[in-house]
């Protein structure tokens, strides 16, 4: 069956001012499961978002979601789009019941025992106000209002921060529940890697305003290798290996960590003549901030001058 | 069934392996024998707090090694072990484990006689389930 | 859509209640200064109190609800909370709208009709009433809702500096202005139409765009500039009034002149021309001599020799010229004389004076031509509704002038003239000088003077030569029982007219009438110079504004705007502004239906357009063109130059794209 993607973007590009948060951003996500949009802070996930929702017009360049330009979304479109935003600001002067009750009231597909569950799995009393809410107690409700619709696609930008860790679980198992159904599609941005290794099916990594990986979990975490290699003396000088995303140097070791490791790749550092090379297993997350990182070559050794007291 | 697999973020190993690493130790060890039944894909995801499609993956590689077989309607259940492996590839996944072994048990300062002895004695206790009906090529 | 307008109302609830306190406390004061003084002759539905606390209240209270309405979701996560949901944007604009006026109704309404029920329950208010003077309490009640439409604006708008958000206010101000200075009710209310339906627009049209300016619908756009024109307008003056008043400070300079008349009965012509002293002449022009020193006279020691006029205005062609729809309103009934215990008043409507009880504070009952009455109407007996005095002893009909006494409530007829010689107007002469109080009449074709038992101690015929000589001017001379009457244009718009026929004087003795009379000669039109404050002024006034001007003979300058207005104008929009314009228009592509517009635009509005267009358009960036190296807007798909598409991003060999798998 061709599906249609539910989001697709092309050339998606915002300036604030004369930087540009987004640039160029074309990427497609395909209905089902879970996707990752990652990214250090300021490289442009909430740009995106508020773009893909019609809340920021893109400088150039456009999308669709669930087949509607992004431009121009109908209220059709919105109702069947659930969105958490970042802040979870909701109107204080509301309480838990009463927000249940103002958004029943427009989306017809609402189900107010999901709402109910959801609630109660957070631990919210009907009756408190949201302004006395913590911040956890909030992300809870705001994820209550967006998933009770039941929404085909659901986006989330950053769900994660500032929650304890078991609002944190609460928010991570509600994913899951959402993905019995095969139809349903979640996209979130996040910093929270574990959360990411549990989730995910596919990811996004934003670099910069730029878009740098897009592909299956599983295809970025075997991209990223680390090879370890031993010298007898110092290390030589490392030459030009294309992927190459850090490396480590200390006395008479050197860690190279590197993207589509290949013969070629494994040809130059052998030609460095290491008395030792073995590929050393790498975490998600230590793979995602070397991916990220400052690229090039980095040492722990002070120098003589410096270790000097 | 008491089977219960922990799972870790954050480690070097991907998740579904360390869903498939637990199953086979479980076997091995005699925590899990053939026909036992396996919580389904869902179940487990739900419990383990993952996506359905890691435990889909590590299912779908431990069925392709012939360790477990779904059932329609019925379930994930252990099946007899078919020979997926030619015996030089077996060898070949045997050897970093072993090496894993040795190279413990020389920073714990056990001695060659203290290892083989612990060995021995683990390879009795998990004497029915080696080689029952199994390898039919016998070197 | 009920669920946003309830939740609007129950979230401004706690404005609308201080509102509603602050407007209730108003008008309570108004209750209580009314109440203070028992024999009070005002009206309290119609009087300046009530319309100020009305137009101030209605103003601020508007502003304040439309600023908050938005301002509840002015950070981002919250308003995208508001507009991500199955509505449309207009649907939600829509139930802000719905809920903001209804709490507006409500806080503006409900002390009013209060104050009304207090005001019309019989016995509270001892003063006439009619609907219609409720007119201005009403227009200044809707004229609130520009204010309201203002505040939401302010709030929405994504304007770089705070100031230019304020900018919308200007149009509800300018309403706030001028519905008192048209002359009809329904124009007024066009006025408050078209003022609120402008910034109303103008916040739908943000509403659509999340207040930027670029992604709104054409007529949205169109709204937000007209909204700003007024407010950049007002900005210019401020500006140029400022840079005036701390850099120049130049007298003015010019020549007028006009006619005096002096105890002796001579009309003598002062000139004041730029810089000089006055000059004081006679009719033929030669100066006047002091007769101790024989030098000119100087016009402080003159001042003193001026003869004091007693004045009255005729109506012009017998209607009631009263100006301004809210003046006639203010003048429906007037308050005429209070006696011990009753509270008298004129009534345009039934043409008779009418009582009120101090006590009881009900009407006891009318003063009419035929005498007195017990109900408003009489036998239908009325006074014509001539130019009098207020509080004046005297009324009249057409053709007989009475005395009036409040005391005994009694008429006495005092003088009579023939139907086709009509009574016009009367005045009161009470000065000492007159010895005794005397009554000016001028009827359509002759002039005089009674004494108290209405007899003429003078009587003069006179056609006036214009039909703008609707001025009396009456002198007591010197010389005993030595009179002059000077008939001249008394229109409030006859100022050109005042110059160019200066008027007609007539002496009258008592005993032999008529002893000469003469035309003034006319006065050369005054000229006054444009000092360098009022060139600064022309310059932020755009053409459209001095076209309106002199189409609408607005009397801002005397005899009319100087021609050098004009170039000033011009000047500055074609010379600075227009460039200007164009050459942004350029620099960031604007397509050519959009530089034409936006050059005729300012060719037309001049700097309050320039200051205007620069507040409105948002400018996209410029990097250089990867391709020819040139700049070019980052909002375009393709250079304009080289028609390259934009470079895709950079490849560093670390990407990794892979296909995804469907769910």
């Amino acid at each position: 069956m061709n599906e249609q993607p539910v989001i697709r973007t092309q050339g998606l590009t915002r300036y604030f001012g004369a930087q540009p948060a987004v640039y160029e951003l074309s990427l497609e996500v395909p209905r089902g499961g879970v996707f990752a949009l990652l990214g250090r802070n300021g490289s442009g996930k909430t740009t995106t978002i508020r773009m893909l929702l019609g809340l920021l017009e893109p400088t150039r360049g456009g999308g669709s979601i669930l087949g509607y330009d992004i431009r121009s979304l109908p209220p059709e479109a919105r109702a069947r789009i659930g969105y958490l935003t970042e802040e979870h600001q909701l109107y204080g002067w509301m309480s838990v019941r009463e927000c249940g009750e103002f958004q029943s009231r427009f989306f017809p597909t609402w189900n107010d025992k999901i709402f109910r569950g959801v609630i109660g799995h957070f631990g919210l009393r009907p009756t408190a106000y949201v302004k006395s809410l913590s911040r956890g107690e909030r992300a809870g409700l705001c994820l209550a209002l967006t998933l009770a619709p039941e929404p085909e696609l659901l986006i989330l930008d950053d769900p994660a921060v500032g929650l304890d860790p078991v609002a944190r679980r609460a928010l991570v198992e509600s994913m899951i529940y959402l993905t019995r159904r095969s139809d349903r599609t979640i996209f979130f941005s996040t910093h929270q890697l574990p959360d990411v290794e549990r989730v995910a099916d596919h990811i996004a990594v934003l670099d910069h305003s730029v878009l740098r990986a897009c592909c299956p979990l599983e295809t970025f975490r075997n991209s990223i290798r680390q090879v370890r290699l031993r010298f007898p003396g110092s290390p030589p000088a490392l030459p030009k290996i294309p992927g190459l995303l850090q490396a480590f140097r200390s006395e008479g070791e050197l860690r190279v960590t590197c993207v589509h490791y290949n013969g070629a790749t494994e040809a130059a550092l052998r030609g460095l003549a290491p008395a030792q090379m073995e590929e050393t297993p790498i975490s998600l997350e230590d793979a995602f901030i070397s991916y990220l990182g400052d690229r090039g070559e980095k040492s722990f050794i002070l120098s003589e001058t410096e270790a000097q007291p | 069934m008491n089977l219960n697999i922990v799972i870790h973020t954050g480690s070097a190993t991907p998740i579904y392996k360390q869903i498939t690493d637990q199953v086979r130790l479980a076997v091995a060890t005699g925590k899990l024998a053939v026909g036992d039944q396996l919580p389904s894909v869902r179940a487990l995801a739900e419990e383990l707090v993952i996506n359905p499609n890691t435990v889909a993956r590590a299912y779908t590689d431990l069925a392709r090694e012939g360790l477990i077989e779904s059932r329609a309607g019925r379930g994930v259940f252990l099946t007899r072990k078919r020979k997926m492996f030619t015996r030089e590839e077996g060898r070949r996944r045997l050897e970093p484990l072993m090496d894993g072994l040795i190279g413990e048990a020389m920073v714990l300062d056990f001695t060659q006689e203290e290892l083989r002895a612990a060995f021995e004695k683990k390879l009795s206790q998990c004497q029915r389930n080696f080689g029952k009906g199994g390898n039919s090529n016998n070197e | 859509m009920k669920a946003l307008v309830r939740k609007e109302m129950r979230e401004n609830v706690r404005i609308a209640a201080l509102g509603l306190v602050v407007h209730t406390l108003m008008l309570l004061s108004q209750y209580r200064d009314y109440v203070a003084v028992p024999a009070n002759m005002s009206q309290p539905l119609a009087d300046r109190g009530i319309q100020w606390s009305t137009a101030w209240f209605c103003g601020i209270f508007g502003l304040v609800l439309g600023w908050l309405q938005v301002h509840n979701e002015r950070r981002p996560d919250l308003w995208a909370f508001l507009i991500h949901r199955p509505m449309t944007r207009s649907g939600i604009f829509l139930g802000k709208v719905i809920a903001g006026l209804a709490l507006y109704a409500l806080v503006v309404g409900l002390p009013l009709l209060g104050f009304i029920i207090w005001a019309r329950f019989p016995g509270h208010v001892a003063a006439p009433f009619e609907l219609a003077m409720l007119q201005p309490v009403a227009a200044y009640l809707l004229a609130g809702i520009p204010y309201y439409f203002a505040g939401m604006l302010s709030d929405l708008r994504q304007a770089r500096w705070y100031a230019s958000r304020v900018l919308g206010v200007g149009i509800a101000l300018a309403v706030s202005l001028f519905i008192s200075l048209t002359p009809e009710f329904w124009q007024s209310l066009l006025l408050i139409l078209v003022g609120a339906g402008i910034l109303a627009t103008a916040v739908w049209g943000g509403f659509q765009s999340d207040g930027h300016y670029r992604g709104q619908p054409a007529c949205g756009k169109a709204a937000l500039t007209a909204a700003l024109i007024v407010g950049c307008q007002i900005l210019a003056f401020l500006g140029a009034v400022l840079m005036s008043n701390f850099f120049l400070r130049t007298a003015f300079s010019g020549t007028s002149s006009y006619y005096a008349m002096t105890t002796n009965g001579i009309v003598c012509k002062f000139t004041q021309v730029a810089g000089r002293q006055v000059e004081i002449t006679d009719l033929e022009g030669k100066p006047l001599l002091d007769q101790a020193t024989g030098k000119p006279i100087e016009q402080s020691e003159f001042n003193s020799r001026l003869a004091a006029a007693i004045t009255l205005n005729v109506p012009r062609a017998g209607r009631l010229d009263r100006g301004t729809w809210m003046q006639r309103d203010l003048s429906l009934a007037s308050p005429w004389q209070a006696t011990q215990d009753t509270l008298w008043y004129y009534w345009n409507r039934y043409g008779r004076l009418v009582g009120y009880d101090v006590a009881t504070r009900r009407c006891i009952g009318s003063l009419g031509p035929k005498g007195f009455a017990a109900d408003l109407l009489g036998s239908g007996d009325r006074f014509s509704n001539a130019e009098r005095p207020l509080g004046s002893r005297a009324l009249s009909t057409a053709t007989t002038l009475f005395q009036v006494d409040l005391e005994k409530r009694t008429i006495r007829a005092l003088f009579t003239t023939k139907a086709d010689n009509p009574i016009l107007a009367h005045e009161d002469v009470t000065r000492s000088d007159f010895g005794g109080p005397h009554t000016l009449v001028v009827t359509k074709r002759s002039a005089q003077l009674l004494n108290i038992e209405g007899k003429p101690i003078w009587q003069t015929t006179y056609e006036p030569a214009q039909a703008s000589y609707t001025g009396f001017h009456l002198f007591h001379l010197e010389p005993p029982d030595q009179f002059a009457l000077w008939i001249s244009p008394g229109g409030p718009r006859d100022e050109v007219e005042r110059e160019r026929h200066p008027g007609h004087v007539v002496w009258i003795a008592r005993e032999q009438g008529v002893i000469r009379s003469t035309d003034l000669p006319a006065l050369a039109v005054p000229h006054y110079a444009p000092r360098p404050e009022d060139r600064i002024m022309f310059c932020v006034m755009p053409p459209a504004l001095m076209a309106s001007i002199a189409i609408l003979h607005l009397p801002l300058w005397p005899a009319g705007m100087p021609p050098e207005s004009l170039w000033f104008s011009w000047g500055s929009s074609l010379l600075v502004c227009l460039p200007i314009g164009l050459w942004l228009g350029r620099r960031y592509q604007f397509p050519l239906a959009a530089l034409a517009g936006w050059g005729v635009f300012l060719l037309l509005l001049g700097v309050p357009g320039l200051l205007t267009f620069l507040s409105v358009q948002e400018w996209p960036a410029r990097e250089p063109c990867p391709n020819c190296h040139r700049p070019r807007l980052v909002d375009r798909p393709r250079c304009d130059r080289c028609g390259a598409e934009w470079a895709p991003p950079e490849k560093t060999g670390t990407e990794v794209f892979a296909p995804l798998l469907a769910g």
